[in-house]
C-alpha cells in the first residue's frame, strides 16, 4: 500500500507541474463522468417521456395536420 | 490522570511557560459541557419539529370559508423531484392550446424557437410559425404590416390590447396563460378541475347574465364557457381526445409554458447532487480533523522559576 502511495506521489503530487496537470486533466475527466452519468439516469428515469423518445410517433402527421388545420 | 504533552511554549532563557496537554479522563468542567450541549440538542429538536409540525399542520387548513371547491390532486407525470414532463402530453397540449385556447387566451412569453426540441422539431416550428401572420414594422413608410412568422417570433395574441379582449368577451379579460400554473394557488391542478368542472348551479343558486357555473372558480360564476368535449380535436399522434385528455395535455402544456426550464432544472439537480453528497462527506473530515486538537487540548499554566533558583 505505502509503494503504491509512494508512486503516486512521485509521479502526481511531488513537482507543481504534475499536481497542475493531472488537477487540470482529473477536472475535465470527472466533469465529463458526473455529466454523463446523471444525464443518464435522468434518461433512465424519464424514459419515455423525453422528445427524443416520443419525436417519432408525431414525425409524420404533424406536416399534415398543420397544413390542414389552416 | 494519563496526559499527553502536545505541545509546549518556551521564553529566551527555555524555561517552559505553557503545556498543551492532551487529556484522556473527563473533569468536571467537560462533563457540564457535555450537559449544556445535550441541553441545546434537545431544544434545537424540539424547536425544529415544532415549527415542521405547524407548517404540517398550517398545510391541512380545510379552508371551510373558502368560496370554491376543494381541488382534487392528480398524479401528475413532473410530480417527482427527477421526473421530467411528458413531452407527448405536452405536444398534444400545445395542439389543444392551439386549436380552442388561442381563439381568446394568448401567450405572450413563448416564441416558436422555444417549441424546438420541446414539442416540435425545428422543421415542424419552422412550418408553424411560417403560418401565422405576424405583425412587424414599421416600413420606410411608417405604417406596421403583417409577414410570416419565424422562429425567433413570438406566438401571436388574439387581440391587440386588453380593452379589445374584454370588449369581445363580454367586459371579461381572458388571461394570458403563459405563466398561468404558477399564477394561481396549486396551479395545475385547479386548471385541470377548472376546465372539467363545469355543472348546473345548485338548486336555488340563480344565474347570471354571460357567466357560467363552476365550483372551482373563486366565486363559483366564471366569464369562459366550457371548452373542452369529448372528440373536440384530432391529436396528430392519435390519442383518442377525451375531454379530460385535453385538459391533462393543455394542463401539462401551461406547466411547461410557466417553467421552460422544468426539465433542465431537474437534471441540474441530479447533477449538483452527485457533485456536492462527496463534497459535503469530505468537508465534514475536514472539520474533524481540524477540530480534533483543539477539542481534546487541556492547557495548563505554570508560573516560571524564578532567577534565583
Amino acid at each position: 500500500m505505502s509503494s503504491v502511495t509512494k508512486t503516486i506521489y512521485n509521479l502526481f503530487f511531488r513537482r507543481s507541474a504534475t499536481i497542475a496537470l493531472s488537477v487540470v486533466v482529473g477536472v475535465f475527466a470527472y466533469e465529463r463522468l458526473i455529466d454523463k452519468t446523471a444525464d443518464y439516469m435522468f434518461e433512465r428515469r424519464n424514459q419515455g417521456k423525453l422528445w427524443k423518445h416520443v419525436q417519432s410517433q408525431f414525425k409524420m402527421p404533424t406536416d399534415e395536420e398543420e397544413e390542414s388545420s389552416e | 490522570m494519563t496526559s499527553t504533552i502536545l505541545c509546549r511554549t518556551s521564553r529566551q532563557n527555555h524555561q517552559i511557560l505553557v503545556y498543551v496537554i492532551r487529556n484522556s479522563s473527563s473533569t468536571s468542567n467537560q462533563t457540564s459541557i457535555r450537559w449544556k450541549r445535550l441541553a441545546y440538542q434537545i431544544g434545537g429538536g424540539l424547536l425544529t419539529t415544532g415549527a415542521l409540525g405547524y407548517a404540517w399542520a398550517h398545510s391541512q387548513a380545510v379552508h371551510a370559508s373558502g368560496n370554491k371547491a376543494h381541488l382534487v390532486s392528480l398524479p401528475w407525470s413532473f410530480q417527482g423531484p427527477f421526473d421530467s414532463l411528458d413531452h407527448a402530453s405536452v405536444r398534444r397540449g400545445f395542439e389543444v392550446y392551439k386549436q380552442v385556447c388561442a381563439a381568446c387566451h394568448s401567450l405572450r412569453f413563448v416564441a416558436y424557437r422555444h417549441l424546438v426540441g420541446v414539442t416540435h422539431t425545428e422543421e415542424e416550428a419552422k412550418t408553424l410559425a411560417a403560418q401565422d401572420q405576424i405583425e412587424d414594422g414599421p416600413d420606410d413608410k411608417g405604417n406596421m404590416f403583417k409577414r410570416p412568422g419565424k422562429l425567433t417570433d413570438y406566438l401571436p395574441s388574439p387581440y391587440p390590447n386588453d380593452n379589445a379582449a374584454k370588449d369581445g368577451n363580454a367586459g371579461a379579460l381572458p388571461p394570458d396563460l403563459s405563466l398561468i400554473t404558477l399564477g394561481r394557488t396549486d396551479g395545475c391542478n385547479y386548471i385541470f378541475n377548472l376546465l372539467t368542472g363545469y355543472q348546473d348551479p345548485p338548486a336555488g343558486v340563480k344565474g347570471e347574465p354571460n357567466l357560467h357555473y363552476n365550483p372551482y372558480f373563486s366565486g363559483g360564476w366564471i366569464a369562459m364557457p366550457k371548452q373542452l368535449y369529448d372528440d373536440q380535436i384530432e391529436y396528430s399522434d392519435g390519442t383518442k381526445a377525451s375531454e379530460s385528455q385535453l385538459a391533462k395535455d393543455v394542463t401539462e402544456f401551461l406547466k411547461w409554458t410557466a417553467e421552460r426550464d422544468h426539465d433542465d432544472r431537474k437534471r441540474l439537480a441530479i447533477k449538483a447532487i452527485l457533485i456536492f453528497a462527496p463534497l459535503a462527506v469530505l468537508s465534514y473530515h475536514w472539520k474533524r480533523v481540524k477540530w480534533a486538537t483543539l477539542k481534546s487540548r487541556k492547557i495548563a499554566f505554570y508560573r516560571p522559576k524564578a532567577k534565583d533558583e
